[in-house]
């Protein structure tokens, strides 16, 4: 039987409830906004004891759908102002899922200044003071408490950002390699540093994996839906051979790829940097070119990237994270942005924000244009010891702008702008207006459409058609989140018609009911509207949904491409 | 008598390999195998061994 699980920072407890009649149906993203809107008041400070932190696995997590393990967490951000929900891999969805808990919520504040620890399991949920791991980074935390348990309990925790509480940490989720993932964007890390707790652990010991109540017809749809992930391109071999760094090429050749925060679309030495590039290295070093980052994936798009040694690296690196520090900061070594991004898997920081915000530093002249070891040195004794250096730049992009006055700053409601130039990509510059998270290339993939050909084209270069590809996409993606699915279905999902219609079938099955297509998109509409009001709640009006002034203002090369939408163009976005 | 994964029908969906008791079923060259060694066919924990309970292929078959 679900159920929710609070703990009470407050007064230290913990209790067990049954899921309320209108939380049933929802699960993963829908739940933890729904959770956050419900009980979260919007204009709360967002690392204040009314802010409340949520977990939740999908509605098919726990199953045996391919790519159902993912995990949500919500919660006011408070680096945007806004409702946040990021998603991981890692084993913690599907350990949840089978322990029966459809959410965990933490609430409350400690009154003393000591550090805690959380443990679930199928028996206890227990709440422990912690001093062992506080300080620690997160690779060391895991271990260290894998050792304790002695066995591979789940884990979410936070590193030294999150402990100092700042609006770049975020919370890592260890994989089934003892690696980390994470849940990135939006500050979610310093939410958890604020209630003082270092990690949460979860052994499933004892629980089964969740069965679906028509297991014969779960199976038909996922046999169904399997195959159409290994049939897609995308989905069944460019993200499983190159992973998503196979972008870097495929943005510089569109004219899309920030470089030197975002004055240019192509970067002269991306074939450094390329995923091509990092798949020769990771091979030739003995590396693994492909792995899952949750129990259950299929699409094997993260890989292990081993240094000149053959020792491992990093893990799960990622395209926005090299686009970012690479071609951003005109940093053409892939071994120091590895280096990096291993640093801030273990002192818990978005590898997004912060790669914006490097960007904006070197603007700045806070370091040198493609001084990737004076980068590597402010991560490693700034930003991971909490100087009042680090503390600026630990605050994203949005504040290094503000403390060193530069005008040129890639954020939108406060939050760093990924990877794919809005000028020249203008789908995606309707999603990071229009997203509810803040600017982030996850709520609605236009990617796809404008550059991968992927659900049909819609020419990026121009606005015809953008303003409805992106609310469509977002619309999905709300849904997809909910599931517990990984985004990278979308891609299939977009061409291959028995993908949608055999994930709709493996929820049927699951809870033995009937949605149709439209219920579907019903919920995606429902999610998108529960944010939107809450965010309109908390202060961030329609004016908020706009870029910043200088992609207005200056041209884009090589196309020399401008961003001209009118705010009346964006506020369409939300005629639905 | 172990259980093993038939490579025809094996879809690689990864559904199997966390749920095996035993940790007896690894990831090779994009497939999934059970180490005969280590399968006990969940005798003791499950009713019936749990791959062939999840497979959706009906890969996992007695060896």
């Amino acid at each position: 039987m679900d159920r929710i699980v609070r703990i009470n920072m407050s007064d230290l407890t913990t209790s067990i409830e049954p899921v309320p009649a209108n939380w049933v149906g929802l699960g993963g993203r829908a739940l933890t906004s729904t959770v956050v809107a419900e009980e979260v008041p919007p204009t709360c400070h967002a690392l204040g004891a009314s802010n409340k932190l949520v977990f939740a696995p999908g509605l098919l997590t726990g199953t045996s759908a391919a790519n159902s393990g993912r995990l949500s967490a919500g919660a006011k951000s408070p680096l945007t102002g806004g409702i946040k929900e990021c998603n991981a891999g890692g084993t913690a969805a599907r350990m949840l899922a089978k322990l029966g808990i459809k959410a965990l919520i933490v609430e409350g504040m400690p009154k003393d200044d000591k550090w805690y620890s959380v443990h679930v399991t199928k028996d206890a949920i227990t709440i422990q003071e912690e001093t062992e791991t506080v300080g620690l980074g997160n690779y060391c935390l895991v271990r260290q408490v894998q050792a304790r348990f002695g066995k591979p309990v789940g884990i979410m925790s936070v590193g030294p950002a999150g402990e100092m509480k700042m609006l770049s940490a975020n919370i890592s989720v260890v994989d089934p390699d003892v690696h980390i993932r994470s849940l990135g964007r939006g500050g979610l890390g310093a939410v958890m540093g604020s209630k003082k707790i270092k990690f949460i652990s979860i052994d499933d010991a004892g629980t089964p994996p969740v069965m679906p109540k028509d297991m014969v017809r779960f199976k038909d749809a996922a046999r169904i839906f399997a195959k159409t992930l290994l049939d897609h391109p995308v989905s069944g071999q460019g993200l499983t051979t190159y992973g998503t760094n196979i972008l870097v090429n495929i943005l510089n050749e569109a004219g899309g790829l920030p470089t030197r925060n975002f004055t240019s679309g192509q970067y002269a030495a991306h074939d450094k940097i390329s995923g091509e590039t990092m798949h020769d290295t990771i091979v030739a070093r003995g590396g693994q070119p492909s792995h899952g980052c949750h129990p259950g994936c299929q699409i094997q798009c993260s890989q292990i990237y081993n240094d000149k040694d053959g020792k491992y690296l990093t893990s799960g690196f990622e395209y926005e994270t090299i686009w970012g520090l690479g071609a951003n900061c005109l940093i053409d070594n892939l071994d120091d942005i590895a280096e990096a991004d291993n640093i801030m898997d273990d002192i818990g920081v978005d590898s997004i924000e912060t790669a914006v915000m490097f960007g904006v530093a070197m603007e700045a002249g806070v370091l040198p244009w493609s001084d990737s070891k004076e980068m590597l040195r402010l991560l490693r004794e700034e930003i991971g010891k909490g100087t009042p250096l680090g503390r600026i730049l630990g605050g994203g992009a949005g504040q290094v702008g503000r403390v060193y006055g530069v005008t040129r700053v890639p954020v939108v409601k406060n939050q760093g702008i990924p990877a794919y130039d809005p000028r020249s990509v203008k789908g995606i510059g309707v999603t990071y207006a229009m997203a509810t998270m803040g600017a982030d290339h996850t709520s609605g993939y236009a990617i796809a459409t404008n550059i991968l050909g992927v659900g049909g084209h819609v020419d990026p270069l121009s606005k015809v058609g953008q303003v409805e590809l992106a609310r469509n996409l977002q619309i999905a993606t709300a849904a997809i989140d909910s599931t517990g699915m990984c985004l990278f279905i979308a891609f299939p999902a977009l061409d291959i018609p028995e993908c949608l219609t055999s994930l709709i079938e493996m929820i049927n099955a699951r809870f033995d009911i009937a949605l149709t297509g439209d219920d579907v998109t019903a919920l995606g509409k429902s999610v998108l509207k529960i944010e939107h009001k809450f965010n309109l709640e908390a202060g961030l009006s329609k004016e908020h949904d706009r870029l910043p002034e200088f992609f207005s203002k200056e041209l884009l090369p090589p196309h020399n491409a401008i961003w001209d939408f009118t705010p009346e163009e964006l506020d369409a976005f939300w005629d639905f | 008598m172990a259980y093993k994964i038939l490579p025809d029908l094996c879809q690689a969906c990864a559904a199997c390999e966390s749920e095996c008791p035993n940790r007896a079923i690894s990831h090779v060259e994009k497939l999934f195998t059970i180490d005969p060694t280590k399968c006990t066919q969940c005798e003791g924990v499950y009713d019936s061994p749990m791959c062939a309970q999840l497979c959706n292929s009906d890969a996992c078959v007695p060896a």
